[in-house]
């Protein structure tokens, strides 16, 4: 106690320690606060009086601008100057246009149209004369003359004819207008303008003018001045300045307020800590008290009264709970008797369990044995896989292996699949995305087998997977019903759709009115022979040139239409033949335009249609002789080694090529439409672009494919498969 | 193209200046010199048609000063620029009042000039000869005694050639195109008179400024007024900006122009050379090369000009040849009345070509050239009508 008693008491410690270190910041952070103002006014007039001083003269520039403008334009007006070339005629116009003359600036202005001497010609002002100016010379040289000075304002432009100075515009202001002239809106507390000998020629303040005569510029005492340069007036300067006694009244007045505001708040401070300081010690020595009868009583019964504020509330409440503790530790030994029993009895529940298991994992062998799916399991940690005796017996798998590396079934993907089973198996293990998916696995013997997989993983306590496992079912038969149904489904399809279009344009009975419209001109053109124009009858022979274009089109359109209708007899048709007869009925047109066609090997046979396989050898072999630009145009027809992937072994692959003029990569998919033509007619012929549409159509009426390899400027060729002769 | 063997006109007219005022034309005459001035616009717009006027005279000045010259005195020419510019000639005849032995002025093309130098010339009593300016008032200004003689056209006798022409051609509603200066005014007067003779009267009349350089506007004015021709008075750039204005119409919009003689002065054909199939002209001249009243007389200057100014020989060469032919006779004129006179006293000189005998001109056969009453030596038989070949020379074109 007597320890305790040498120490000083929380409040005198708040009193000399606490409170003087807090005025202390306060009054800082009041230092700070009116400085930064300061400088924030400061700076702000700074900026005001930059950008005033920028504006500004500008602005005068511009004023001033304007009035040389006026006479340049004056000096450029015809009026003006054939009143130089012609005295008698000037005397009758020129006096009264200068009487009457206004010019952008503040009244007062002279102006005056002047010879090539300075002699008056013309003027607003009787006595103006400038004869004797010593500009003269240099606007006589062509230039123009400008000049502000405390006598005026004068402008003077040349009035030039066949580029020598015939005569002078000059504008001109005395020093009694300057003051208007000068005087531009501003918001500054002064502005004036002095000349590079400081003489002032406008001050739109007098307490400024005072000033400038007599302080120096840039040193004036309660004045911030900024000077800049007028454009165009080398002799000039600008002074935009304010008073700095204006600018920070405002900011004097709120350093008043804030000192005030923070002596109250000191002193509010101060008794505010002072009361919670008396009040903070009382309920302390009461908590003290309490506690020293407890640790005398030596009683853990024995509680606090909770009193005073929420904090020594929750003292209180602590030290009770503490005394409670103290109290739990001497707990009897029966308790941890208890919990030993509890334990026996957790282990004989886990010995049942793995019991359980054991029984389990047999069941699972007994399904996996005999199920009519294949049974996979992955140990994601080994990256093994086990598959069972049906699985293999899908792949044809007839080895006695148990385990075997994960990239045993992945090598056995289709390829098409791989990606995807991969992806969808490596997801199911991240996240739990369901695995349930379809795809071919590869069978011993190389051949495909579609299978429907499902599989479940475990994971353990950290969501780290540790097993997976699943099945697999052979669904090659549906999976390929359903693809035959798909291709049927297209089939009808796309049937349906050409015969839609078809009957869509068939049903405007395009031909009829088409074939009268061409009658019409015919008659048009034999009837009225000689008496039409020109041009009337270019027009006619243009409308029956198009009609008969219109008609073919309309003809090409319903022979595409009738490809599409199915129902072929096909025949065997030996190709040589079909190539000779073509060739035979092409001769002359293959001999004007010097091609070779050239059958490079003997063709086989094939199962088609007689009149549309020779449609498309004669359709491929027209377009190769039509876009060719080589000087020998050179055929090839040809039997190839080897087809696409998925052409089937009943199918021949054949090509023509030729050595044209190519087809752009971005176009091959093009070409095939109907009424497409990439070139124009005038480069490469005649034509409605539905060539290609019928061969494609032919081709795929045979169960074919067809495609091609181009090279711009070196030729095409056309790959296409047709069915062997059974 | 317009061709011929001599420097730009500008540096021409330096030169000429320069060599005019240093040396004597004709060092071995004896006495002191009788001073000629020329007042011509030597370096802007009319430039050519100042260097033409010098070069005419300066011809006559040789020949003259060949035998002596007149009372024995050689003839010096000196010559002043007034560029066009009324102020710069009232300026310049002031300068050549001021000299001694002054006996008269040759002037350039540009009647407000003319007109403008009226009142220092008579104050100073200096002779004016006029071999280009037509304005009717130059010669007609009302003076007593008048100090101007011309060898020139007379607007108001212009006027007359010009609807004469027009009427012969078949076109009866001239549409008038006219420089606002005095020029355009007196022949606005003139052709206005000319029509009321035949009972018309201009379809319209069209004014253009010194400085214009697109007479579109008027152009469009007199087409819809229902011009059938253009009577055009212009200098060098009216001129120019008519012939592009016309040449821009369509085909069917474009009429042809008959026109006085101004542009001719001045580097026109040059500037139109690229329209100028496009367009129909025919212009006012009063002399010819190519066709000379006097085959003789042209020839003996043809090749004097051509010796003395470097040129090819070939009628062509000679550019603005009225200005030449004009200031060769008018010397001629003046050297014959000092003669008559006995004195450079400019009065009596004066009084004698009022009453010179006849004398047989390059222009014409002059008997008399002048009387007292009548200051003009030319008169429309003198005329004809004129256009621009291919390569830019003035060629005469048969009357209708």
């Amino acid at each position: 106690m007597n320890n305790v008693s040498n120490k000083s008491s929380l409040l005198s410690l708040i009193l000399w320690r606490v409170l003087p270190a807090i005025v202390i910041v306060q009054l800082a952070i009041g230092w700070f606060a009116s400085a930064v103002m300061e400088q924030v006014v400061s700076n702000e007039l700074e900026s005001r009086l930059n950008r005033e001083a920028e504006q500004y003269p500008q602005i005068l520039a511009v004023k001033l601008d304007a009035l040389v403008q006026t006479a340049v334009s004056m000096a450029k007006n015809d009026l003006i100057i054939n009143g130089i070339v012609d005295a008698q005629e000037r005397d009758r116009y020129i006096p009264v246009f200068f009487e009457s003359i206004q010019v952008p600036g503040p009244p007062g202005a002279e102006v005056t149209l002047a010879d090539y001497k300075g002699r008056r010609l013309a003027s607003n002002h009787i006595k103006a004369n400038y004869t004797e100016a010593g500009w003269l010379k240099q606007v006589l040289s062509g230039e123009t003359w400008l000049h502000l000075s405390e006598a005026g304002f004068t402008v003077a432009v040349p009035v030039m004819i066949s580029a020598v100075a015939e005569g002078m515009i000059v504008i001109r202001y005395g020093s009694a207008q300057l003051d208007s002239l000068l005087q531009i809106p501003t918001e500054a507390a002064a502005i004036a303008v002095v000349t590079e000998v400081q003489d002032i020629l406008y001050s739109s303040n007098q307490q400024f003018t005072d000033h400038l005569t007599k302080d120096q510029v840039g040193t004036l005492s309660d004045w911030q001045v900024v000077a800049a340069a007028v454009p165009g007036f080398d002799n000039l300067q600008l002074l935009t300045a304010e008073l700095r006694s204006t600018a920070f009244a405002a900011v004097d007045r709120l350093g008043y307020f804030l000192w005030a505001t923070m002596a109250i708040s000191i002193g509010a401070a101060a008794l505010a800590i002072i009361a919670a300081a008396l009040m903070s010690t009382k309920a302390v020595v009461r908590f003290t008290n309490n506690i020293e009868q407890i640790t005398q009583a030596s009683d853990l019964h024995k509680k606090i009264k909770p009193e005073g504020t929420a904090e020594f509330h929750r003292l209180a409440n602590t030290f009770n709970r503490m005394l409670g503790s103290l109290k739990a530790t001497t707990a009897s030994r029966d308790d941890l008797m208890k919990a030993n029993e509890d334990l026996t009895s957790v282990n004989d529940a886990l010995d049942t369990a793995i019991a359980g298991l054991a029984e389990s994992e047999l069941r699972y062998d007994l399904a996996v044995k005999g199920s009519s799916v294949g049974i996979w399991d992955f140990n994601v940690a080994t990256k093994k896989l086990f598959w069972s005796d049906r699985y293999k017996e899908i792949l044809g798998i007839t080895d006695d292996l148990v385990w075997r590396d994960f990239t045993v079934f992945q090598d056995r993907l289709h390829p098409d699949d791989k990606e995807q089973v991969v992806e969808r198996f490596q997801r199911h293990l991240r996240s739990g995305d369901s695995y349930n998916i379809e795809y071919r696995l590869r069978q011993e013997c190389g051949d495909y087998v579609w299978v429907h997989a499902r599989g479940q993983a475990i994971w353990d306590e950290v969501d780290k997977p540790t097993r997976m496992a699943g099945s697999i079912d052979d669904i090659t038969d549906r999976k390929l019903a359903e693809i035959k149904l798909t291709q049927y489904a297209e089939e009808l399809e796309r049937s349906n759709r050409e015969l839609d279009d078809f009957a869509y344009i068939a049903s405007h009975d395009l031909k009829e009115p088409l074939r009268a419209i061409y009658n019409h001109a015919s008659f048009l053109i034999e009837d009225y022979q000689g008496k039409l124009e020109e041009d009337g009858e270019k027009r006619l022979q243009r409308m029956i040139k198009l009609s008969k274009r219109m008609e073919q089109l309309i003809a090409d359109l319903l022979y595409f239409s009738r490809l599409g209708r199915g129902n072929q007899t096909m025949e065997t048709l030996d190709l040589n033949k079909v190539i000779a007869d073509i060739e035979a009925s092409l001769a002359e047109t293959l001999k004007s335009r010097n091609v070779q066609i050239d059958v490079s090997e003997h063709l086989p046979s094939i199962s088609g249609h007689p009149a549309h396989i020779t449609t498309l050898f004669q359709n491929l072999l027209t377009n190769a002789t039509k876009y060719n630009d080589a000087e020998e145009k050179g055929i090839e027809i040809g039997l190839a080694p080897s087809g696409r992937d998925e052409t089937p072994q009943t199918h021949e692959t054949l090509y023509v090529r030729d050595n044209g003029i190519g087809i752009a990569e971005r176009f091959q998919e093009e070409i095939f439409r109907i009424f497409k033509r990439l070139n124009s007619e005038k480069a490469y012929g005649e034509g409605t672009g539905a060539g290609l549409t019928f061969v494609k159509k032919i081709v795929e009426n045979h169960g074919g494919q067809i495609w091609l390899e181009s090279e711009i400027g070196k030729g095409t060729t056309f790959f296409f498969t047709l069915k062997k002769a059974s | 193209m317009l061709t011929y063997c001599c420097p730009k006109a500008s540096v021409l007219g330096v030169a000429a200046l320069f060599l005019a005022l240093i040396t004597p034309l004709h060092p071995s005459a004896a006495g002191a010199p009788i001073i000629v001035g020329l007042d011509a616009d030597m370096s802007a717009g009319s430039a050519l048609g100042g260097e033409a006027i010098r070069r005419g005279a300066a011809l006559a000045i040789d020949e003259i000063n060949a035998t002596g010259g007149p009372l024995g005195r050689p003839l010096e020419l000196v010559v002043r620029d007034h560029r066009g510019n009324p102020d710069r000639g009232v300026d310049n005849i002031l300068e050549f009042a001021a000299m001694d032995d002054l006996v008269a002025v040759v002037g350039g093309i540009h009647t407000p000039v003319a007109m403008a130098e009226l009142d220092a010339l008579h104050e100073h009593r200096i002779i004016y000869l006029d071999p280009w300016a037509a304005g009717t008032a130059v010669v007609d200004n009302g003076r007593d005694p008048n100090f101007v003689f011309r060898v020139s056209v007379r607007d108001e006798y212009a006027g007359e050639f010009l609807i004469k022409a027009a009427f012969e051609r078949g076109y009866r509603k001239p549409g008038l195109l006219l420089w606002q200066t005095a020029w355009g005014r007196s022949n606005e007067q003139a052709m206005t008179a000319a029509l009321a003779k035949r009972n018309a009267a201009p379809a319209g009349v069209q004014w253009f400024n010194t400085g214009t350089k697109d007479v579109m506007k008027q152009l469009r004015a007199l087409r819809a007024a229902g011009a059938d021709v253009i009577m055009l008075v212009a200098q060098p750039n009216g001129g120019i900006a008519t012939i592009k204005g016309m040449a821009a119409a369509a085909q069917k919009d474009r009429l042809p122009i008959i026109a006085h003689w101004g542009f001719t002065g001045g580097d026109f054909h040059k500037n139109i050379e690229e329209v100028a199939t496009a367009v129909d002209l025919t212009f006012l001249q009063t002399y010819s090369f190519f066709e000379p009243p006097f085959p003789d007389r042209a020839d003996r200057i043809l090749t004097a000009y051509c010796s003395k100014f470097d040129a090819c020989g070939t009628p062509g060469e000679v550019f603005a040849p009225v200005g030449t032919a004009h200031a060769y006779d008018l010397i001629h004129l003046l050297a014959r009345a000092i003669e008559a006179a006995g004195t450079i006293d400019r009065e009596q000189v004066r009084q004698a070509l009022e009453t010179l005998e006849r004398y047989d001109g390059l222009v014409r056969t002059y008997d008399p050239p002048f009387t007292p009453n009548h200051h003009d030596a030319l008169d429309q038989s003198d005329f004809h009508l004129a256009t621009y070949d291919k390569s830019g020379f003035i060629v005469p074109v048969p009357m209708h």
